[in-house]
């Protein structure tokens, strides 16, 4: 079975660079899916939105993936750390005691919000040279709270 | 600058082999500005909400030991206890340098008081057109030059940073300069930028190359009066000197944040250690550096080789007496096809007139990207 992806036909297999391309918000892995689970961690691990976490005991959690270590040849023991989005500490979570994971946040540094942007600049600086009435296109941050 | 001058010494002494100058200490993602092209703050809302304590931020100065502490962010102003945070830096006798966008700094300035140790360094990429665009909001440049004159007024130390990316107008950046001098400001950074992953715009990068063409044209004749606040060795490096052919010294600028340790740089992102001892022993720094990672390639910025420059500066007399000729005598670079021509020595015939190019813009969070497409 593949790893779930809505916006996708065929995300391809975990850990594959096809895949590494698809990973994006909704995709989601599960132990009986195709690929590693450490290839989903890495791809969490770059991805800018909040991950879904299934443990194989207890509650699920979600929160932000801000760091991992992936044990080599040499042993050691392979962690996620998570930062909830419900707040408290961050959590560090071995590799072992996980079933599935998914991307189920807004990835933030998506989007074509720079090009959007860029056009909307050059519209208001034509409309400025032909004297026309222009709107405000100041960039805000969003609201936190 | 004894200061710098002693740290390096006294490493150089006891041959340690990696050693920091400049903590770069992030004690929060939030930014009050969005800049488009910025790829510094991309998180969910729920961590950049979230601050280091001050008690985080002493314990990470204090097992780094570098010297200088500069505080970038987000936006270090809108942290709720900064004033405690660069306190406490001071009574360390750090010299700290707050990167701000200056939007709030007429508003805070109440909550600091002028010392030497304290310079506030604010982003400022350009004149009002470049940098209001560069930020994304009209007025922000107005804004931070009344913010300027307010701390040079109240007695602060005051010195702007400004990241330059490819098709800059050479001429733009040397009024810019003027204008700032004029102002009075201690002295100017300047960086070609670094484009982040997370930053929305992926389309085209800064190269050497161009790098090196582009601060050619902006540095090789200084005008009387600019003044640097960085490594004249670092400049000669930018604008192509063959002698200044840096290796990256990533250790040079720990980065600490939220997240513990980054790893190797200020600019990338390939994990955190718990402590600092972990960052400097558990990195493998040999996989990075512009000749050896993809990652690295058009890299040259000041956080990977301005330490490079300084090492070279106190760590031999030949790096000492070309740090002083450049000082006071004017940067040399190594000419190359594309500025055939130019006197290779500061003070020459002017600015050389390289290509027009097609000229496209992007911003970045405190850095103007003026892109290029030949
Ligand atoms: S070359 Fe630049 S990006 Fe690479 S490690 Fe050095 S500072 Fe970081």
């Amino acid at each position: 079975m593949q790893g779930d992806h809505p916006e996708s036909e065929a995300p391809g297999e975990a850990g594959s660079d096809d895949a590494r391309k698809d990973y994006g918000q909704g995709f989601s892995w599960n132990e009986d899916d195709a690929g590693s689970l450490e290839d989903v961690v890495e791809a969490a691990f770059d991805y800018r939105g909040d991950v879904t976490i299934l443990p194989r005991d207890g509650e699920s959690l979600v929160g932000y993936l801000a760091n991992r270590s992936i044990a080599g040849a040499a042993g050691g023991e392979s962690w996620i750390e998570v930062f909830p989005s419900a707040g408290g500490p961050s959590r560090r979570i071995p590799l072992k005691s996980i079933r599935g994971l998914s991307f189920s946040g807004k990835d933030v540094a998506s989007g074509k919000s720079w090009e959007t942007w860029l056009e909307k600049y050059a519209e208001r600086k034509e409309a400025l040279t032909r004297g026309e009435e222009v709107e405000n296109i100041d960039l805000f941050p969003e609201e936190l709270d | 600058m004894w200061a710098v001058a002693s740290h390096v010494l006294k490493n150089k002494l006891t041959r340690k082999k990696r050693y920091p100058l400049v903590l770069m200490l992030e004690p929060l993602f939030r930014c009050n500005l969005a800049c488009a092209g910025c790829g510094k703050i991309q998180y969910p809302g729920h961590i950049l909400k979230q601050e280091l304590t001050p008690e985080q931020c002493f314990s990470a100065v204090d097992e780094c030991g570098a010297p200088i502490v500069s505080i970038p962010g987000g936006e270090p102003l809108m942290h709720s206890n900064i004033e405690t945070i660069v306190e406490g830096l001071v009574a360390r006798k750090k010299y700290v340098y707050l990167c701000t966008n200056a939007i709030v700094l007429k508003e805070k300035i109440d909550l600091f008081r002028p010392t030497k140790y304290l310079t506030f360094s604010v982003h400022m990429d350009g004149l009002e057109e470049e940098h209001d665009f560069a930020v994304c909001r009209e007025g922000v440049y107005e804004d931070a030059l009344e913010a300027i004159k307010l701390a040079l007024d109240r007695g602060f130390r005051v010195t702007t940073n400004t990241t330059l990316f490819e098709g800059a107008e050479p001429g733009r950046v040397r009024e810019f300069f003027d204008e700032m001098t004029e102002l009075g400001v201690e002295g100017m950074m300047v960086s070609p930028g670094y484009s982040y992953s997370k930053a929305p715009d992926q389309g085209s990068f800064l190269h050497r190359d161009r790098t090196r063409g582009l601060f050619r044209r902006i540095l090789s004749a200084p005008r009387k009066g600019w003044r640097f606040n960085q490594s004249p060795l670092f400049l000669e490096f930018l604008m192509g000197n063959e002698g200044r052919d840096y290796h990256c010294t990533p250790w040079g600028n720990p980065t600490y944040n939220l997240f513990g340790w980054q790893k190797p740089c200020y600019l990338l992102q390939e994990g955190y250690a718990e402590t600092f001892d972990e960052l400097m022993e558990a990195t493998d720094w040999e996989q990075y550096g512009h000749e050896r990672n993809d990652k690295c390639r058009d890299c040259m910025v000041h956080s990977g080789y301005e330490a490079t420059a300084v090492d070279q500066t106190f760590g031999s007399l030949r790096g000492f007496l070309a740090t002083v000729r450049a000082t006071f005598l004017g940067y040399r670079w190594t000419e190359d096809r594309e500025d055939e021509g130019s006197s290779g020595e500061a003070g020459g015939a002017g600015i050389v007139e390289l290509p027009a190019v097609e000229r496209t813009q992007v911003a970045t969070c405190g850095s103007v990207r003026t892109e290029t497409k030949a």
